[in-house]
This record gives structure tokens, sequence and C-alpha cells, in this order.
């Protein structure tokens, strides 16, 4: 069922950042902006600052998403390594001090993951393009086999656990210092999207957080449903929450292949007849945005996801990292006004 | 159930890689004469004789057409952004007064349409050029490239952007081939006709065709601004249709595209015409070995829309992961799909 209002939701980042850039996405009808607060290197607070500028250059008014990463490991303090399938590496909290001899990255939210993992359990990192499996836990260290070696595992890149049983804490001091800098500016955002959604207590523990930041109470929150247990309580999170994410990228590594297109429907549909917003992000226009050249796949995924009943497509490094941002907001919103001049000609 | 069509190459040609497609699900091939650097002819034999062994092994023989395509390079050129060269005719790439001069074949039709500062797309819209000069005397079309390190190979296909030709189909040489190849293999089920504009264009094949290859079906591969403005047309005199996503992705405005490909095959469905959706179903997979939600998402939309087949191109004709993107394929239309009778 494809939605009367629709637009795009461009992620900031270093090509969507400046007053100019955020400007022409508003003009081309990117209606929302999402500010990824995991990326802690970037200045989501300028970030933020430029986007209400351009709304008072433009007269455009946007929504702004605040995406919480949850206390989601990510590789830190580590050089970009080269892996060969079949090798030995080494995980590690980010405080350890490790021979440089041997093979290893660290990691943040260490304890959590270390705590909760079992042999056999896998690490995936680069949305699915490296695979580390589990073989050994000493004290405080996880030896692990490369599986897949199909990209370079990079500084500040996330790691998912897809068969390890471990609940991320959805919001973490590093963000509530970067809520408060922007509290202490005078910008609220709209809406806080909350990181692996599973229930209503991850729900519960943020708003009691972003209350004493923001107690204006206009604040709407979104949960981002990455893996097999957010969609097996959908109905749960639906009722509650005012709207959902569908993180595709991660999303796709928690879940069997088979399933993925039957959950994107399944949850878009859940919220649309729940009326709460429904928000489909990631993988969309990668391939363009990297090469310039549009893959057929990309078209008619845009499109399904429109008739699925998407309120938003969301961008990510499709804006925030690539010099096609425009052209990407323009193909999904020529393909959105096509597919419903269409609808109604039906 | 609907069926994988797999484009035949270097890894997808002998009778063992037959039956291990058959075995992943597949069991309908494709010959691209279009690709002249590969040994049609000897295909079209390993095919004869994996029909023997094979009994559902059904075969589409695809027509090129007169497509512009660069001509004769020894090896490919790269190009900087900025740098100029120049399209011909002739036969052999020469260096003039530090120019590279590049043959293009059907140049005639080309010069023809070509305005100063057209662009000119490569390879499918990979590599794109405008064009600063025409001199209708020497016949050459000064081209500047619009971005940096461009590989231009033979064989590439050359196109002006948003000028329409007419392709021409019966070219000797191709007219040779498809002969050739139904003297070898006469059970060969289908033809492909490229670049279809309208239902005259195969009412003229069909009549050609019928001296040598009565029992041919003919399918209207619809890539073209007018193909898909006639497609109604076409579809009424074809015996099937194709969907041609690569070509027609850049022939058209690409948010048309799932628009016109959902109109193509619901029209076909209801004439209980034979059609394929073509293209760019696996390229990720095949490439990485990664699922990827964008072409989970495309397959399963295609899917629901009941084509008869699926085509993979590179996919199976040249990547190390053909057989398993025929594995993935059959798995999501075992999953996700609906009846063909």
């Amino acid at each position: 069922m494809i939605k009367s209002r629709f637009d795009v939701l461009s992620t900031a980042g270093p090509t969507m950042s400046s007053v100019t850039e955020i400007s022409d996405a508003l003009k081309l009808e990117s209606r929302s902006f999402r500010l990824p607060l995991g990326q802690r290197k970037r200045d989501m607070n300028q970030y933020f600052i430029n986007i209400r500028n351009a709304e008072k250059t433009t007269g455009i008014v946007t929504d702004v998403y605040l995406d919480l990463p949850s206390s989601r490991p990510r590789v830190i303090n580590s050089s970009d390594l080269d892996l060969v399938a079949g090798e030995s590496i080494s995980v590690v909290s980010e405080s350890k001090v490790v021979d440089e001899n041997l093979k290893h990255f660290k990691i943040t939210y260490f304890k959590q993951v270390f705590d909760n993992v079992l042999l056999g359990d896998t690490l995936v990192l680069r949305d699915g393009s490296v695979v580390l499996e589990v073989v050994q836990k000493t004290e405080d260290t996880l030896i692990t086999n490369v599986v897949k070696a199909g990209a370079q595992i990079r500084n500040g890149g996330s790691c998912s656990f897809p068969k390890t049983d471990v609940v991320y804490t959805s919001i973490t001091s590093e963000d509530v210092s970067i809520m408060n800098k922007m509290s202490d500016n005078g910008l609220e955002p709209d809406w806080i999207v909350i990181s692996f959604a599973i229930n209503t207590d991850q729900l519960n523990d943020v708003v009691k957080v972003v209350d004493e930041i923001w107690p204006s109470n206009n604040v709407k929150y979104m949960a981002k449903i990455e893996n097999e247990l957010g969609v097996r309580n959908i109905d749960e999170i639906l009722t509650e929450y005012d709207g959902i994410m569908i993180g595709r990228g991660d999303l796709l590594t928690h879940i069997d292949y088979r399933m993925f297109p039957r959950y994107q429907r399944l949850l878009a549909e859940k919220a649309t007849i729940m009326n709460k917003k429904c928000v489909i992000g990631t993988q969309y226009l990668e391939w363009f945005a990297t090469t310039g050249v549009l893959n057929r796949s990309e078209l008619n995924d845009i499109a399904s996801s429109i008739h699925m009943g998407a309120d938003s497509i969301m961008l990510s490094m499709e804006t925030g990292n690539s010099k096609y941002a425009n052209e990407c907001i323009e193909i999904i919103m020529q393909l959105y006004k096509t597919e419903i001049e269409l609808c109604m000609e039906e | 159930m609907i069926k994988i069509l797999s484009t035949i190459g270097p890894r997808l040609h002998t009778v063992e890689h037959y039956k291990l497609a058959e075995e992943c699900g597949c069991s309908m091939f494709r010959v691209n004469l279009g690709k002249k650097n590969r040994d049609n002819i000897m295909y079209v034999r390993e095919l004869y004789e994996a029909k023997k062994e094979l009994n559902n092994l059904i075969v589409f023989l695809d027509m090129p057409a007169s497509k512009n395509r660069i001509s004769m390079l020894k090896e490919p050129i790269f190009y900087n952004k900025d740098e100029i060269l120049v399209f011909t005719n002739g036969q052999n790439c020469v260096v003039k007064n530090e120019l590279d001069l590049i043959p293009v074949t059907f140049f005639d039709a080309l010069i023809e349409v070509c305005e100063i500062n057209d662009q000119i797309l490569i390879s499918d819209g990979k590599f794109t050029f405008t064009i600063i000069d025409i001199d209708y005397e020497k016949n050459h079309i000064t081209i500047k490239s619009d971005t940096a390190s461009q590989k231009i190979t033979v064989n590439a296909s050359v196109r002006v952007k948003d000028k329409a030709l007419n392709y021409n189909l019966y070219i000797p040489e191709d007219i040779n081939l498809l002969k050739q190849a139904m003297l070898i293999c006469p059970e060969i089920e289908w033809v492909v006709h490229s670049f279809t504009n309208q239902g005259e264009d195969i009412k003229r094949f069909r009549d050609f065709i019928n001296e040598f290859a009565p029992n041919l079906k003919i399918m209207a591969k619809i890539e073209t601004v007018e193909g898909v403005k006639n497609y109604r047309d076409i579809i009424n005199c074809s015996d099937g249709v194709m969907v041609g996503r690569g070509d027609l992705g850049v022939e058209i405005k690409p948010y048309l595209l799932p628009a016109a490909q959902k109109q193509i095959v619901n029209y076909a469905n209801e004439k209980k015409k034979f059609s394929v959706v073509a293209t760019d179903f696996m390229v990720k997979y095949a490439m990485t070995g990664e699922y990827h939600s964008s072409e989970l998402i495309d397959t399963t939309y295609t899917i629901e829309q009941n084509p008869n087949a699926i085509m993979l191109s590179g996919e199976s004709a040249a990547s190390m992961r053909g057989y398993d993107a025929m594995k993935l394929l059959n798995s999501l239309i075992s999953e996700y799909g609906g009846k063909n009778d």
C-alpha cells in the first residue's frame, strides 16, 4: 500500500553536513535527516545546527532523527586489517595491552559480549563481508578463525554477534553527553531511534533519560528492528513505540536470508495497520552511490519498498559519504511519484 | 514454477556444466550471439550434445542487432577526465596528431543522430563523454571524457544519451551465425529479437526466418523507449517477450523501469505469452558471495509478478559463483514463487 506522503530520510555525514548540502537535499524533498550518534568522530552537534540553519534558509521544516547506536561493539584503536580466510585473529577490550605480533583488534563494550559469547558463535563485520568464528576463550581474549574475508576490518566499524544471546544497553553515557550538548545549544530532535529494539524495556530506559534532557514531551521514539527477536516482538513494539525503522543491513545478517523479504513486508504492513511510521533503511543505492552506475535491482527494490508501505526510505552512506547524494535522493523521489501516479490511474 | 534462464559463457558451456546447472535448478540456456569474443558456434555444438542427454534443456539464441560498439582495439585504453579522443569509422585504432582515433561499428547511424554537447555513453552508461566537435567530411566525432580513469575495451557498447537509433537486425554476419546454429542444432527452441520497437519488426523477422527455421519461436526483447511504448503490439505479434533491463535502464528514465517491467509482464501473462525478466538480479551476490537486501527484494518483487523465467547474464556466464547464483535464485523461487502453466 503506497503512502500518500513519503520522503527520503538522509543520513548526515561528510557529504551531507554543510548548510548548502542540506538545503539542496531539502529542495529535492528529503524532509528528514538522521544523525547517527555512533559515528563518534563526527560533530553531530554541528550537523544539527546546520540542519536548523538550512531550514531557516529554505523555509522548509524537517524532522531530525537521533540514532542511538546502543552498546553494540565497534572496532576501536585499531588500524585497518587485511584478512585471509582460515587465519587466526584475537578480539580484545579497548584497554587491553597486546603484543603487537599477535594479530588482533579491539572492540568497545567487550565485556558484555565476552560474558555471553559461546564457542562456535560468530562475529560479523562490514554488513556480512567479514565473518569470524569464536574458537577459543581465554580469561580476557576471544580467539577467532576467519571464515569469510570479504573486506578489511576497519576502525570504527560496527560488530554483530548474530548467534550470541546479548542484550545491548540502549543508551550510553557518551550518547547522553552529546545530547546534553545539543540541548544546551537549543536543539531538540523530533525522533530518537533505539537500535536493536526487542521490547519496551529499552523504550522505558531511554525515555527516562531523554525526558531529563528534553522535558517538552515532543520527542517521538522509533524502534530499529535488526534481529529475529525484534521481528518476533513486533506487535508489542508497535503498540508502545511511535514508529519502526527496518535496519536492513544488520537484519539480514541476523536472520535466514529466505525470510528477509517476508519480514520486510510483514513489518511494514503491521506498522501501516497500527498507523505507526515505518522507515526502511540502508542498502538501497550503495552501488550507485559508489560507482555512479545504477544497478537495476536497486530500482525495483525501491519500488517494492514503496509498495510495501514505507513512509520513508533511509539512505545511509548514499548521502553521508557519496558524491551522488543528491542524485540518490532524486531517483527515489522520482520513483515514488511515478509509482503513486500509476496507482491513482489504476 | 518460474524457471531460470542462464547465459552461457566461459564458466557455463560444457555438458558437465549443464548437468550441474540442472542440479541447481536451471535448464534453460541463452547463447548471446552479440558476444563476438566468444566461440558461439562451439557453444551451439555443445548444446546440441547436451540436448541428447538432458531432455528438459531449452535453448535461446540472442540476436545482437546493430548496436554501436568499439571496434578493433589491441588492448584496453585508459582515459582520464577531460582527455580527448575521436570516434570514427574504419577498422583499426590509430593515433594521429597524438589523438586516439577509435573505430566504432555502424558509425554512419551514430554520426547521423549526434550533436555537439550530446553525451556519449560507453558500456551501458558506465563511462560518459561529451561531444565537443563533429566533422562530417572526415567522419570524426571528437569527445571529451567526463570522469576519471576510464577504461575502454573492444566491443564496449556506444550510444548517445536520450537519442534513439534504429537498430538493424539483419546484419549478414549475424544472420549467417543464426543459420549456422540452426543447422548444427535444429531443435533450438527460441530466437530473441533485440531492440524491438514495434510489432511490425517481429512480423518482418518472422517472414525472414520462416525460410530456414519455421519452427523457431520468437521472443521480442523490449529495451528501447519505442519498445516500451508499443509493448502491447509487440507482445501480440510475438511468441514471448523479454524485459531487457540492462539496456532498458539506460534507454528510458531509470525511475520508469520498475513500472515498465510490471506492465510488460502483466500483459504477457494476460495474453499467455512466455515472459522473461533479464539482467542485474544477482550481480552483487556473484561478485561477493554475500546476500544483499536490494537483490533479495528485487528478486521477490519480480517473482510476485509471475513471469515465466528470470534470466542471469554475467552471473552465470563468467562469474565463479554462477551455480551458487542459480541455487540462490532457485531457493527464492521455491519460497516465494507462484505456478506457471
